[in-house]
């Protein structure tokens, strides 16, 4: 029997083929072509950032009529121009001059007013992760394949990075105190249990780490997460409940390699999810990322909410009607078997299906 | 909407957030009753993007029950009904999912334009990401860099009463104009004029770079009127297109109701305003949905309604945003047990992660119906300013009835836990019906209710809503034990009358099941008011039963909970008790 619900899915698997896009905002240069290999380190574009716009007066800085600054502007609207070079001007026996206050173009005259672009300076993309470029719009995205181990996490600080990753407290619930982020971790994405000390979150950028993967945090530590210059991610979510088998197992066994952490921030109606992946060399076993399961026995599943938050197993069965829970609240529900607790009863909307 | 005007069967969906849900209406013993429904997982965000797959679920569950096929082999719905009973006759959608249209306001002064803008932008599904008007202290460069780094999807622009002010309007409109033409063409957003209308010509002129601009009546034609409802409505379509540009299926389900999907925040407050002018014209009718995206207050009086959609309130990925209105200590207090602080916070931020999941555990379900509670207050408040009565008063104004929607409430073990969480958070005086909408049927009335004019009541009056109960709520302090009032209750079947006294901080449960009626005499002590024209006066009326019965909540206005944490819980599990939500073991 297959559930009438389309449950959520999370990706937790050894060796995959991930298609990661870099969504460029701005104006950008690409560096790289399709086809190209690169590694993370990599620039692979540069994005112009948002310039700033200016209007220059023309007319009362020249002291002329509109239609005289018109006429005295040196440069072709659209022009890219110099800091310091001569816009308008020169006009009266004091020959005033109108000059570019920076970099930029000249984008419009109307009233004698002049609409000035300032161009502000490029900021490099790095490619984040080992791989192939496959797919480019030329101008605001690339498309990089990674083949490696693939783990979806439940909410990111919105940082990206990359570095080796050490499993520092050796156990899935192991919590992270700031005495043990030592020069060590310089330049590493540690894996924890879970974080609930703002101290363990500051020391992160002193050493610096290159990101941090944690099973959950204590919810008052969100606004310091985001202020953090790394990328932390929560494979489960808020409180102290460990991080799940599956993932910690895979993590941990991939310890001493790279890996790429896109800590995305959740936004409603986004496509991107936290993600961590370990880049590895390609063989021929790859899993398909399946975007939809169903919800059917023998499906690997994880629960999603208490009493068993964060426990993984293996779907027995749907349970016919619905299920009374201790709520109160009547639920369609599946039976499943859980690691280290036995069979549970379980709302459908309180699972979600490992692939 | 589909043009069936005599219509047997109506089939109704409404796309939220976290579910679809699909209701059959059909007219029995000569009036419309909701048959069949079915609720499904949305599939308007990730990984689908597609509102089809959630709607042929909930549709299924709809033909499971009723073994009414609806669709043909090519999948299109079948309208007007076959010989062989398949398809329906009218089919009517609305919808609440789907991304927040990211709008910049543009207006003239604070008070007056920019105010009715905020008004008519908070009543609808728009995400106001800045405001721009004449007293703004940015300079004109600020203001185009702004308009570029917000990359919004909709520029509305406001001001000016029809022959007043025109420069200053202009030259708003320039600016806007300038920006707007600095954005690549695929990025540039929907630009909407409601302002001076003598400006439009001007207007039109001032974008002649290839943006198109919509022109609507002034909502401000002078300072003392405000007409919102045609740019409503043109602020509803572009909401649509934004969200059939992003999510697949909308077309479909346009298609099948003549083209218009209706916003489940306008269905909702419909069918408020409706019943304001059907009941009581010296009360207003509330009408509160609280959604996993949003917490639509809805609250009408005498046909003049006032609704805000609260998109940064909701139980799901919008509750984080609870935290800028309240504290979680304001939460812990309608709790029963001792709960700590940090952990009703992650309890908030791990909803908004996983915003389909239920509580299945007696802790989490209290923490879920203690953040309902603030959830609805923390909507009327914000809400209140914009009423027509009771603006400014701490109490509530006299309502009937107060309407509840939504996945929590409709979710209530028991019905006392909702009615509770609804006394608690909307704290009602004098004399009221609490009425729930388990099944999210308003939304589909109130979209149905132009094509069928008597499906509003006539599913209301069905068994498809329930009724709490009527609730008397005195308004008065006193101290615990004092009496408060003596009731006296005489049924119109003939059965026993039920009299007693209520005193101070006690919530009674008197039986009057739901369809029986009976006769209520209120004779409250001096100092206590329920409605009969002041304190102390007494006075008599028909009530109708429900869920509950009648319900009496003598704990005063505003109720005052007690400072002392442990006494606090002790009263919390008290009333729970007493209501019934909670059963003695």
């Amino acid at each position: 029997m297959i559930a009438n619900h389309m449950p959520r899915v999370r990706h937790i698997l050894p060796m995959t083929r991930v298609l990661r896009e870099r969504k460029l905002e701005g104006n950008a240069i690409l560096t790289v072509r399709v086809k190209e290999k690169v590694q993370s380190t990599d620039v692979i574009a540069e994005v112009q950032p948002q310039p700033r716009h200016h209007f220059l007066d023309l007319a009362s800085a020249l002291g002329v009529s509109d239609a005289e600054a018109a006429r005295l502007l040196r440069v072709d609207l659209g022009t890219e121009v110099e800091a310091g070079q001569v816009l308008a001007g020169p006009a009266g026996i004091a020959r005033r001059t109108v000059r570019a206050p920076a970099n930029g173009k000249v984008l419009s005259l109307s009233r004698g007013r002049l609409l000035f672009e300032a161009r502000e300076e490029a900021r490099v993309v790095h490619a984040g992760v080992p791989g192939e470029i496959v797919a480019s719009d030329g101008s605001n995205s690339i498309t990089i394949s990674v083949v490696g181990a693939l783990v979806q996490g439940a909410w990111g600080n919105g940082r990206r990075g990359w570095g080796v990753l050490r499993d520092v407290g050796g156990s899935r619930s192991a919590r992270l105190e700031p005495s043990e982020l030592d020069m060590i971790l310089r330049g590493a994405v540690v894996l924890v249990g879970v974080v609930d000390n703002p101290k363990t979150l500051h020391q992160g950028t002193e050493i610096p780490i290159r990101g941090l993967v944690c099973g959950s945090m204590a919810s008052e530590l969100i606004p310091v997460a985001l202020r953090m210059s790394y990328p932390i991610l929560l494979t489960e979510g808020f409180g102290a409940t460990p991080m799940n088998s599956p993932t910690y197992d895979l993590l941990s066994t991939n310890a001493g390699r790279e890996a790429s952490v896109e800590a995305s921030l959740l936004e409603p109606y986004g496509t991107q999810q936290p993600e961590i992946l370990v880049p590895l060399p390609a063989t021929q076993d790859l899993t398909k990322v399946e975007r939809i399961v169903q919800l059917q026995p023998g499906a690997r599943v994880r629960a999603l909410r208490a009493p068993h938050v964060g426990a993984v197993g293996n779907l027995l069965h749907l349970m016919p009607g619905v299920e009374s829970f201790p709520s109160g609240i009547l639920a369609r529900s599946a039976m499943v078997e859980l690691e280290g607790i036995g069979s549970v009863p379980i709302p459908l909307s309180n699972l979600e299906v490992i692939a | 909407m589909s043009t069936m005007h005599e219509a047997d069967t109506l089939l109704a969906v409404d796309v939220g957030t976290v579910n679809t849900r699909a209701s059959l209406f059909d007219v029995v013993d000569g009036r419309y009753r909701m048959v069949a429904t079915g609720r499904a997982s949305s599939t308007a965000g990730a990984p689908l993007f597609d509102v089809r797959e959630g709607m042929q679920v909930a549709l299924g569950e709809v033909s499971e029950i009723t073994g009414r096929p609806f669709f043909d082999e090519s999948e299109a719905l079948l309208i007007p009904t076959t010989g062989g009973g398949a398809g329906v006759d009218a089919f009517v959608s609305t919808a609440s999912a789907g991304p927040h249209v990211r709008t910049v306001l543009v207006g003239l002064m604070p008070g007056v334009s920019i105010e009715s803008a905020r008004r008519l932008a908070g009543s609808t599904y728009l995400d106001v990401i800045d405001e721009i008007g004449l007293t703004d202290r940015r300079g004109e460069e600020a203001q185009i860099d702004v308009i570029l780094a917000a990359r919004p999807d909709l520029i509305f622009m406001v001001g000016g009463t029809d022959g007043g002010a025109t420069a200053s309007v202009i030259r708003q409109i320039e600016t806007v104009s300038l920006a707007t033409s600095l954005l690549p063409t695929d990025q540039r957003p929907a630009l909407v004029f409601a302002g001076n209308t003598n400006l439009g010509a001007a207007v039109m002129e001032r974008f002649q770079n290839g943006a198109a601009v919509a022109l609507v009546p002034n909502i401000r034609p002078s300072l003392e009127q405000e007409e919102l409802e045609p740019a409503r409505l043109k602020l509803a379509e572009i909401i649509g297109q934004f969200r059939s540009q992003r999510i697949a299926g909308f077309e479909d389900l346009n298609a099948w109701s003549g083209g218009y999907t209706m916003l489940t925040a306008d269905a909702f407050s419909r069918v408020v305003r409706y019943l304001s002018r059907v009941y009581d014209p010296d009360k207003g009718v509330l009408g509160i949905d609280v959604g996993a995206a949003h917490v639509t207050v809805a609250a009408a009086f005498d046909g003049k309604l006032s609704r805000k959609v609260h998109s940064d309130l909701g139980l799901g990925t919008s509750l984080p945003g609870l935290l800028r209105h309240t504290s979680v200590s304001n939460v812990s207090r309608w709790l029963p047990m001792e709960v700590t602080e940090a952990e009703v916070r992650d309890y908030i931020f791990n909803k908004a992660l996983y915003p389909g999941t239920i509580p299945a555990e007696l802790s989490d379900l209290h923490i879920e119906y203690a953040l309902l509670r603030e959830l609805i207050r923390a909507g009327i408040s914000r809400s209140r300013g914009d009423w027509a009565e009771g603006a400014s008063s701490e109490l509530m104004p006299p309502m009937e009835p107060i309407i509840a929607s939504g996945g929590a409430i409709a979710r209530a073990p028991r019905p006392g836990y909702a009615a509770l969480a609804l006394l608690d958070a909307v704290q009602p005086r004098g004399i009221t019906t609490l009425v729930l909408d388990p099944y999210n049927l308003v939304p589909a009335v109130g979209a149905a209710a132009k094509l069928l004019p008597m499906i509003t009541v006539q599913v209301l009056e069905s068994g498809s809503f329930v009724s709490l109960g009527t609730v008397v709520s005195p308004v008065g302090r006193g101290h615990e034990g004092r009496p408060v009032l003596r009731i006296r209750i005489d049924p119109e079947s003939g059965g026993e009358p039920i009299e007693g006294i209520i005193r101070y901080g006690q919530l009674v449960l008197l039986p009057l099941r739901q369809g029986e009626h009976a006769r209520m005499t209120l004779r409250p002590e001096r100092g206590f008011d329920v409605g009969f024209g002041g304190p102390g006066k007494a006075g008599a009326l028909r009530v109708s039963g429900g869920a509950l019965g009648v319900i009496i909540d003598a704990r005063g206005r505003p109720i005052e909970l007690s400072k002392n944490p442990e006494r606090r819980r002790a009263l919390n599990q008290k009333w729970l008790y007493e209501i019934g939500a909670m059963l003695e073991s």
